[in-house]
């Protein structure tokens, strides 16, 4: 029978979840653009970690299976509607968020930052390519191989995105000063 | 329920062999059992009890002692199930229903109840079946139900205690 | 001798392949390439600027983490997908009040008990319908237990009235009322509510 002892002392779980957690929550984060459903992909994740039971060679490599489980989910929730999912998952999800009062915490309703705005205006293959390099700190061998793409293609569409962003915070500045 | 076989399982194996009844089987296991004592008691304003009696059970941990309470027009069945941990603390489970009738429609209430409260050997435990109301005024009458859980070995002090001293 | 350049010449990188070295993903000869451009050219300099600007932009988001609390929450998931919720920090009450015609009242007390029992045998996930959780105990036993075969087991089972049970015949006055909720409190509870 399965106890939290054991998973607790199991040392490559903690280990790998105090490594990877946080920049599994970034690259879900920065996907979905709601903390609440960002935190929910990410235990999935590590859910199917925890029961899948593969023993990595290391945490990199655990890193970028978990990564690519979470781009995976993350990708598949954004293809919906966001607006549509947002209402749904509201009335059927805030129940349980109300009982965790720490969970407020992680709760961010409205995008506020300028960054995290401009970056959701960029096309999704471009952001998704960015996000995995910025925020999974992923190389373009990786991302490459994740998503199935070459690592020229890679390269372009980082730069790509960096350079529309540029673009947009630029204009985005301005409007904010004017 | 894995936890409520096993008491059953020793009673079978008791029974087997002494032939006895539930009570002495149980009393058999003295390290085991747990003495529950419970009072019931009727109170009027200001707390005055005008009513009360006492029972007392032996019982092991994981197996109820059913209490049933039936008067003109209420009837409460409430099981006590008492946990004992290894390190002597105690978990009560309450499990209550009420039927009661309100006189006018002849209708019938019902509640059904459940607690578990931690509680260490000899703190009491109040289960107020039909609710109790602080401040009462003159016609309500509250029942109450006073629990209190021993090891049954410490009930066996406390008796010889009382012999002793009333000599 | 190197004389600054602060305007691009053929010789300057496109800004895909600086973007590339930035990320140090270049090959190794092109890398020392760059490098070496890059000592003599600012505006190059500049543009790699930029993308460590963005960058830490970037990850200068606002972002909370209650990365503990969090660790929690996903392994008590974890947890209640295969066990029974362990230890409850607080205890939750459940209620539920109906009106029954008289002559149903036997049959209908009977099938909430079942229901009862069934809720907490088989609650495998939190949920948040209120109900009291059974908090872990140690489990009794293992005893050596006599029997001698099953059979023997289940006809004691089957035949015994094996609940210890304690009848109390209420006075008949005074009349009683419903007051409120059932109440289970501790004695000190109680006494310091009065």
């Amino acid at each position: 029978m399965m106890n939290e002892e054991r998973i607790r002392s199991s040392n490559s779980f903690d280990s790998v979840y105090e490594y990877v957690f946080p920049v599994l929550m970034r690259v879900a984060y920065h996907i979905t653009e709601d903390m609440a459903v960002a935190e929910d992909l990410c235990q999935e994740a590590f859910i199917r970690y925890y029961n899948r039971n593969i023993s990595f060679p290391d945490k990199e490599q655990a890193k970028y299976w978990l990564i690519r489980v979470v781009k995976n989910l993350a990708l598949n929730y954004d293809k919906r509607s966001r607006r549509e999912r947002r209402a749904y998952d509201r009335v059927l999800k805030e129940p349980e968020r109300l009982q965790t009062s720490a969970e407020t915490e992680l709760i961010k309703k409205e995008i506020t930052d300028t960054v995290q705005k401009a970056l959701s205006k960029l096309p999704q293959k471009l952001r998704t390519v960015l996000v995995l390099k910025e925020y999974g700190n992923l190389s373009y061998r990786e991302i490459a191989s994740m998503l199935h793409i070459t690592e020229s293609n890679v390269k372009v569409r980082v730069f790509r995105a960096r350079a529309l962003l540029e673009e947009l915070l630029g204009e985005e500045e301005i409007d904010y000063v004017s | 329920m894995k936890v409520r076989f096993l008491p059953l399982l020793i009673l079978v194996s008791l029974v087997s062999v002494h032939g006895e009844d539930i009570e002495s089987a149980l009393k058999s296991l003295k390290d085991k059992a747990l003495a529950v004592n419970v009072a019931t008691r009727v109170l009027e304003k200001d707390q005055v009890t005008v009513w009360h009696t006492e029972s007392s059970k032996v019982t092991i941990s994981g197996k109820a002692v059913s209490l049933k309470l039936s008067g003109d027009n209420v009837l409460i069945l409430a099981d006590i199930t008492p946990y004992m941990n290894a390190d002597g603390t105690l978990l009560l489970v309450a499990q209550g229903e009420v039927y009661i009738t309100s006189s006018p429609d002849g209708g019938v209430k019902y509640y059904s109840t459940m607690k578990s409260v931690p509680v260490k050997a000899g703190e009491k435990v109040i289960f107020f079946p039909l609710g109790v109301a602080f401040d009462a005024d003159e016609n309500v009458y509250t029942i109450e139900v006073e629990i209190e859980v021993l090891p049954y070995s410490e009930m066996i002090k406390r008796k010889e205690g009382i012999t002793d001293g009333s000599r | 001798m190197y004389r600054e350049r602060d305007v691009h010449t053929k010789d300057c990188p496109g800004k895909d392949v600086l973007s590339a070295y930035f990320d140090g993903e270049l090959d190794p000869r092109s890398m020392d390439q760059v490098s070496v451009h890059l000592s003599g050219c600012s505006l190059c300099r500049q543009r790699l600027e930029g993308f460590a600007v963005l960058r830490k932009r970037l990850n200068d988001v606002p972002f909370s983490l209650d990365l503990v609390a969090s660790k929690e929450r996903t392994l008590n998931l974890i947890e209640a997908q295969h066990v029974l919720r362990r230890a409850a920090k607080r205890e939750r009450f459940w209620d539920r009040r109906v009106f029954i015609p008289l002559p149903v009242v036997a049959a209908v007390g009977l099938l909430f008990m079942f229901t009862i029992a069934a809720l907490i045998v088989w609650e495998m996930q939190p949920k948040t319908v209120e109900m009291a959780e059974i908090k872990d105990v140690d489990p009794v036993g293992p005893y050596d237990v006599d029997v001698k075969n099953l059979e023997q087991l289940a006809e004691f089972l089957q035949n015994s009235n094996s609940t210890i049970e304690v009848t109390i015949r209420l006075p008949s006055q005074p009349a009683f009322f419903l007051m409120g909720e059932p109440k289970l409190l501790r004695e000190t509870d109680y006494k310091r509510g009065k």
